[in-house]
């Protein structure tokens, strides 16, 4: 039945999360502004975000049964630890494009191609 | 679930729309609009794998920390690149093509049939009632205890790199600035007095050479070897 494909699963959130890494990556290997190619890493890392939230809905491991059942929420405990590293990444790659911005005068990748301070 | 799924393909389109827009736009202040977008749907994805915790913290952090410190950092720059791709049609194309393989290299991954756990009664209770973020608490502080205070020194080091690294100097004092001086407390005072005003400047010395004009144009025709071209690059 057509209902039954358009029923969000697994596989749903999964090529969800594909296609916004891939369009994240496209960004990332093809922008010239420092600026946007901060903004597709960080659409890349929302992805893996969302399938690790996925993961944790559909595959979640329960210990023992009845009352004394615990129930893990690892997929949503990784998600957090990548949000704090991507926020941190957020704040020193600004920091490092602003460097830049003064030295150079510019937010061009391709004047960035020296090692040299 | 009907209302499920709405919200999932009202999400999903809203997320890749607005991620499209967001690489693809010409104007990056609308890139930056349009991430918030991709966020808050995001945030709506998040909610529909009861993940209630993650979506509010999804909205505060990203939706509106992060993309105001990335309008910052527009705001700092200019918008001064007109045409953004660094690529021409034809090598965009081939980046698609690329992008398309790693597309079709990722999706066997995304559809391989994973043995999906049905949801436990007593958890679809917990969901229904208080949510997962009691749960998520506990991982947290049992579990996770050691990586989450990791987290945090992290986070540390990250506000503190970042204010070194955007400082422009640690000593407060423009580097540019300061001028160098020779020391000369190990000579005799007779010995400073004859050194004193014996040191001039380049543009002093240039304009005391006897053939000060040949000088100058030899420099001139120096420089104009010396500055880089560039090939014009863009769309």
């Amino acid at each position: 039945m057509m209902t039954d494909f358009l029923t969000p699963q697994l596989p749903h959130f999964l090529i969800l999360a594909t296609t916004l890494f891939v369009i994240g990556l496209v960004g990332v290997t093809t922008s010239r502004n420092v600026i946007r190619v901060l903004m597709s890493l960080e659409l890349m890392l929302n992805a893996v975000n969302i399938n690790m939230v996925a993961f944790n809905n559909y595959l979640s491991p329960a210990y023992g049964s009845g009352s004394g059942a615990q129930f893990f929420m690892s997929g949503q405990a990784f998600a957090i630890f990548i949000l704090t590293v991507s926020a941190a990444e957020a704040a020193v790659g600004l920091a490092i494009v602003i460097a830049l911005y003064r030295k150079y005068k510019t937010v061009d990748m391709e004047q960035f191609s020296v090692l040299k301070g | 679930m009907l209302l499920e799924t709405i919200l999932f393909w009202v999400f999903a389109t809203a997320a890749v729309g607005a991620a499209l827009s967001v690489v693809f736009h010409p104007s990056i202040i609308y890139s930056a609009l349009m991430l918030i977008v991709a966020f808050l749907s995001i945030a709506g994805v998040f909610v529909l794998n009861n993940a209630d915790f993650l979506a509010v913290v999804q909205t505060l952090v990203y939706g509106v920390g992060l993309t105001i410190i990335i309008l910052f950092g527009i705001m700092f720059t200019g918008d001064k690149l007109l045409s953004d791709r660094s690529v021409t049609k034809r090598q965009l194309a081939a980046y698609m093509v690329v992008a398309g393989m790693a597309f079709a290299l990722l999706l066997p991954a995304a559809l391989h049939g994973y043995r999906v756990i049905p949801t436990p009664a007593a958890l679809a209770a917990i969901y229904q009632t208080e949510g997962s973020t009691a749960l998520l608490g506990t991982a947290l502080f049992n579990t996770y205890a050691l990586p989450f205070e990791l987290a945090s020194i992290l986070l540390l080091i990250a506000m503190v790199g970042a204010i070194l690294i955007s400082k422009r100097s640690l000593s407060g004092v423009d580097e540019t600035s300061i001028k160098y001086t020779p020391n000369q407390s190990h000579l005799t005072p007779e010995a400073q007095e004859a050194l004193e005003g014996t040191t001039t400047s380049l543009a002093a010395s240039k304009a005391n050479h006897p053939n000060a004009a040949d000088v100058e144009a030899a420099a001139n025709e120096a420089a104009v070897d010396e500055i880089p071209f560039r090939e014009p690059v863009g769309v």
